[in-house]
């Protein structure tokens, strides 16, 4: 259960070469922090992955309990959840996902239901989303994107607007995700969130400079975080 | 210094339009800026929208925000660094951007030079990046650009909302020593739901419940009122992970 990314070039429109001749294994069925400084192509690798970006040049495989890649269905977070709200409504807004996997609407209303309650939104279902402040709005988000079930949850720092009491929720739901071996892989530059992880990469200036067990990853960065 | 400033605000009272959920009520409060001013609070709890309030941004729909500067009543320069920096995005590229933000504000040429400096002091290079898109500059990237750009205005009181999201470790030290040398010179006030930021810059804090304020003071005063601390969740993270490694301590047992 891996992704595997061979020979992998890209850089956006106009600008410079980000990735040069990245190959690099991501285990699934665990918990895998991507981590690194501002820039660094964090963000850019995700998509490429996601498939929101192409590739210039090289090729992305996915071995996951034999799907086909069209198959694999991606739950993918954006680091601004302005740019993954659709409606002018909170519940049509956790509706639209489901809508467009073709859920039948007796089973669409029990889940909208459930998240409605699950991420403290009930309250608020027929506001529009532009009165949600921002960490309300990536919670929002958030629950718009677990409520069908992603194959790999792609998190691009989820918890960034997230107040302490939804870090918590979300740290206790990625906890119990983790137990159901479901794929998940995190942008993460928090040292407490890194201890969650089984696998840790890390990316500076487009090179992958580190990729491991999270273990030995805070074991080699202790000395620099001391205290 | 810019000199000494103060605010006044007399019984503000805010609610969106078309959403009946949220208000925000501030009675009586005056405050002379002394020192990094923090904002706390929970998701939604009006942090943004009353940093909104006081930079002119918005206008309440009663009551009165006003300001004392050197002595005499005035209207301050504000600038609010708004905490998704896209939304400083004008123009096609990042030089037309600047522009056109150093052009609303009157700001001289000087301006430039100043954004170069303070850039570079964040590892930006403002030629590199001045014929970019927004949108081929990473979050962090954006977010350095938007705290230079409104450093580089000089405000009497800068704003900056949850300044510190998509910087990563490197980018918030950078930040801290910036801000240290900027407050000699201007008055700071940080708005975050994160409280280990607000706790390490400033020295007096406001915290927002609910859309109202439920406590001013500094971190001594905060200590005497367990209460708080408790409702706005400022130790929770802390405690959900010693429980944690309590718990697996307990199963290996």
């Amino acid at each position: 259960m891996r992704i595997r990314i061979s020979d992998l070039d890209f850089h956006y429109k106009k600008s410079s070469q980000l990735f040069k001749d990245i190959n690099l294994e991501i285990p699934l069925n665990s918990l895998v922090i991507v981590t690194g400084n501002s820039g660094s192509g964090k963000t850019t690798l995700l998509k490429l992955i996601a498939g929101l970006l192409e590739p210039v040049t090289g090729r992305i495989g996915f071995e996951l309990n034999g799907k086909r890649r069209e198959d694999i269905h991606f739950g993918y977070l954006f680091q601004n959840p302005d740019d993954q709200i659709v409606h002018f409504n909170i519940e049509r807004e956790l509706a639209f996902n489901l809508e467009n996997r073709g859920v039948p609407s007796a089973e669409m209303r029990i889940r909208v239901e459930d998240a409605l309650r699950e991420y403290d939104l009930a309250e608020r279902r027929d506001d529009s989303p532009n009165y949600l402040s921002g960490g309300e709005k990536q919670r929002l988000a958030l629950a718009g994107m677990m409520i069908s079930n992603p194959d790999i949850l792609i998190l691009d720092e989820p918890c960034s607007f997230l107040d302490i009491n939804a870090q918590i929720q979300l740290y206790r739901r990625i906890s119990e995700l983790r137990k159901q071996n479901v794929s998940i892989i995190w942008i993460s530059q928090e040292i407490h969130e890194i201890r969650m992880a089984d696998y840790v990469i890390e990316l500076e200036q487009g090179e992958v400079i580190w990729q491991g067990k999270s273990a030995d990853y805070l074991k080699t960065i202790e000395g620099a975080y001391a205290g | 210094m810019q000199g000494d400033l103060s605010v006044n605000i007399r019984n503000i009272d805010y609610q969106f339009r078309n959403a009946d959920a949220f208000r925000l009520q501030i009675n009586g409060l005056g405050y002379p800026f002394n020192g990094v001013l923090g904002l706390y609070g929970l998701s939604g709890s009006g942090k943004t929208t009353f940093s909104k309030l006081l930079a002119g941004i918005i206008k309440p729909v009663s009551g009165s925000v006003s300001f004392i500067k050197n002595g005499y009543s005035a209207v301050p320069k504000i600038i609010y660094s708004p905490q998704f920096p896209e939304k400083i995005l004008l123009g096609i590229h990042i030089g037309d951007t600047v522009q056109q933000i150093v052009s609303r504000n009157l700001a001289d040429d000087g301006v430039y030079d100043s954004i170069c400096n303070y850039l570079q002091k964040f590892s930006l290079d403002f030629d590199k990046i001045m014929d970019k898109s927004g949108f081929e500059l990473s979050g962090g990237e954006l977010r350095r650009l938007a705290i230079a750009l409104s450093l580089a205005l000089s405000p009497d009181l800068l704003i900056l909302d949850e300044p510190t999201i998509g910087l990563g470790r490197k980018g918030k030290n950078q930040l801290y020593d910036i801000l240290e040398e900027f407050r000699q010179q201007h008055h700071i006030m940080i708005v975050s739901h994160d409280f280990n930021l607000i706790r390490k810059i400033c020295g007096h804090y406001w915290i927002l419940h609910q859309g109202n304020l439920i406590f001013t003071g500094n971190l001594k005063a905060l200590e005497f009122r367990p209460d708080i601390v408790e409702k706005v969740g400022i130790n929770a993270l802390e405690n959900y992970f010693t429980e944690n490694v309590k718990t697996e301590e307990m199963k290996t047992r």
